[in-house]
């Protein structure tokens, strides 16, 4: 990604039509406007759980990683 | 480990600590879809606020997060996040039993503590009325920050501000 075309967040007040235009730029820079609505359709409370569900199964992933690295490379840790 | 984010704001609304949720895990509360490891606090530091913020996390065993650092070395560390080290500095990086946790008494690109409260709205977080920087603040002080990890975030936190404004405008 070029500096250039890096998008960098702005929160100036701007006209509906500007917003819309924003939102085009945004979408077109590779944002996925449909997953950022669903977040905004949920609770806060809803929000923290998803993002802690996720993290969970990021940590999963790497013990699973991690356990299947110590299983194929047995002489690693001596 | 597990983040337990309940647990931290049960604890720090019980103890009544004056306190801002900001940063990354502050923008997923307000709907920005992305994931954040650790929680970023802004406290205020007035001695009382100060008393109660030590006495509420002193059951979660802050102890130092420090880059290389094991958590089980950091916990032998004769450490104690009690109301002396609180007066001592005004940012301090942490493990607690319930999350990754950083406390910090004003935000760059924010201002002090005051002007962060000013910035902030309440909203409802496990059964917990809380306050939050607002999407505005939040893309202030990343853009002060300007580290690749905040500028990649400020398109999406910018989206759920340019869709919340759609929206209301609708309404």
């Amino acid at each position: 990604m070029l500096p250039e075309q890096h998008i960098v967040g702005s929160a100036e007040p701007l006209s509906p039509e500007e917003t819309r235009e924003r939102l085009q730029a945004l979408a077109a820079w590779g944002v996925d406007l449909s997953l950022v609505e669903a977040s905004l359709s949920r609770t806060p409370t809803e929000r923290v759980q998803r993002m802690v569900g996720l993290l969970k199964v990021v940590e999963e992933l790497k013990r699973g990683y991690a356990a299947a690295r110590t299983t194929q490379e047995p002489d690693a840790n001596r | 480990m597990n983040m337990l984010p309940e647990d931290l704001f049960a604890h720090l609304v019980a103890e009544h600590v004056d306190f801002v949720i900001i940063g990354g895990f502050g923008a997923v509360i307000l709907g920005v879809p992305i994931v954040t490891q650790d929680i970023d606090l802004a406290y205020n530091p007035a001695s009382e606020n100060i008393r109660r913020l030590a006495r509420a996390l002193e059951p979660l065993h802050p102890r130092l997060r420090v880059l290389g650092v094991p958590d089980e070395e950091a916990r032998t560390w004769p450490f104690r996040l009690d109301e002396r080290q609180l007066r001592q500095a005004s940012i301090f990086t942490l493990v607690t039993d319930a999350a990754e946790l950083d406390l910090m008494s004003s935000v760059p690109g924010v201002g002090d503590y005051a002007a962060v409260k000013a910035a902030a709205i309440e909203v409802a977080l496990f059964g917990h009325h809380v306050l939050t920087l607002d999407l505005p603040g939040i893309i202030a002080a990343k853009r002060t920050a300007n580290r690749p990890k905040d500028l990649l975030t400020l398109p999406q936190i910018e989206t759920a501000l340019r869709l919340r404004e759609q929206k209301k405008r609708e309404e």
